[in-house]
Order: C-alpha cells, then structure tokens, then sequence
C-alpha cells in the first residue's frame, strides 16, 4: 500500500479528528527514517506499521459511533423543531 | 371538559415520550464507570513512555496497564452497549500482548508502541464519550 493510500484511508476513517491524519503520517515516516538509521530492526519496524493499521480500524469503529451520535443529535433536533 | 382534555394531554406527552425513547432508547448508552475506567487507561498509558529508558521498567508498567484493560473488557462485556468500545478495548489489549511477549526490545521501538497505545487509549475514550451526544 502506498503511502498516499494510507493518508487517503485514514482521511476516511478519522474524518472527525483531523488532527489524526498529520499524526500518523508523521509516525509513519519516522519509522521509516528510524529503520533507515538501524535504530529498529525490520521485525520492529513492521509492527509499528501493524499499529498504525490498528489506530485506523480504531478509528472506523470510533467513527461509527460518531455518526450514530450525529445522527442522534439531528433527529432529536429535528423532533425540537416539530 | 377541562379534566378529560388535562388526563387526555397528559397521557398523548407521556405516549410520545415513551415512544421517542423506544425509537431513540438504544443510543442513551452514555457509561459513566466506562468513560472513568477509558480515561484512566489514557492516564496508565502515558505513564509508559518516560519509562523507556529501562526496557525491564517499561514492560512493568505495560503489564499493570494490560491488567487495567483487562479489567475494562470484563465490565464491557456484560453490557451489549458497550460493544464497540469492547471491540477498540481488544485492539489495544493486543498491543499490550505483542510488547509483554517481547524479549528485547529497542528504545525507539518502546516511545513509539508507548505513543500508539496512548493514541489508541485516547480514540477508545473519545467513542465512550461521545456516546453521550
């Protein structure tokens, strides 16, 4: 997976929290730099990867409940107007 | 007159409270205990990193935190409502899991899987949260 795809993904999963997207990627590159510079070995490496794949299924889940509580939130308005 | 027309109004609002709760019901699911036990998750969680100095140390303090989501998943799974933030709680209970088998492990590798569980610790609190919307 490239890694504009992995941006992509996440600006799906984490479409409430912005502030998510910057910080994965930065988390992915400086992984990248750190194997680069051996101060992680591949095995590392790759489950530090594992858990940025995590943090995005977390996020899908987290957002499901987000819009379920949205959509909550306007019918409830939509019941106050009524 | 007025009485009938009273009794009448009363019972119509109390019809259409109960029924916009039955529609609506299942989304009240705010857990205050739930949201207590997801922040200190959060609070356990950031207790990690500073600790990365002594692999021995770090691992300690990854293990309390494993007992503490432990903990968050048997009272999560006795409530159906609860699901999805039992779902996010077993994500990082694998985290957990992965770097408690490790024999060894780097110094980076430890502040960078101590940022990612905080990170997942921080995304299961907000969902308990925002339950509350």
């Amino acid at each position: 997976m490239s890694f504009e795809q992995t941006l992509n993904d996440i600006n799906i999963f984490c479409a409430h929290e912005n502030s998510a997207i910057a910080e994965f990627a930065q988390r992915s590159i400086s992984y990248a730099q750190a194997l680069k510079q051996g101060e992680i070995s591949t095995e590392e490496y790759h489950s530090l990867l594992g858990d940025i794949e995590t943090l995005k299924s977390m996020c899908r889940t987290a957002d499901e409940e987000y819009q379920v509580a949205k959509i909550f939130q306007a019918a409830m308005l939509i019941t106050s107007l009524i | 007159m007025k009485h009938v027309i009273a009794v009448l109004s009363l019972v119509t609002l109390t019809g259409c409270s109960t029924l916009i709760d039955g529609i609506t019901g299942k989304y009240h699911n705010y857990d205050a205990v739930e949201y207590n036990l997801a922040v200190d998750l959060v609070v356990r969680s950031r207790g990690i990193e500073p600790r990365c100095s002594d692999a021995v140390v770090a691992k300690k303090e990854v293990q309390e935190l494993g007992q503490r989501v432990d903990y968050f998943l048997a009272y999560t799974e006795g409530r159906p409502y609860n699901k999805r933030t039992n779902e996010l709680a077993k994500k990082i209970k694998d985290m957990v899991t992965d770097t408690e088998k490790r024999d060894a492990m780097s110094s980076f590798f430890c502040r960078e899987r101590a940022k990612n569980i905080v990170k997942a610790a921080e995304i299961l609190r907000g969902s308990s949260g925002e339950k509350r919307e």
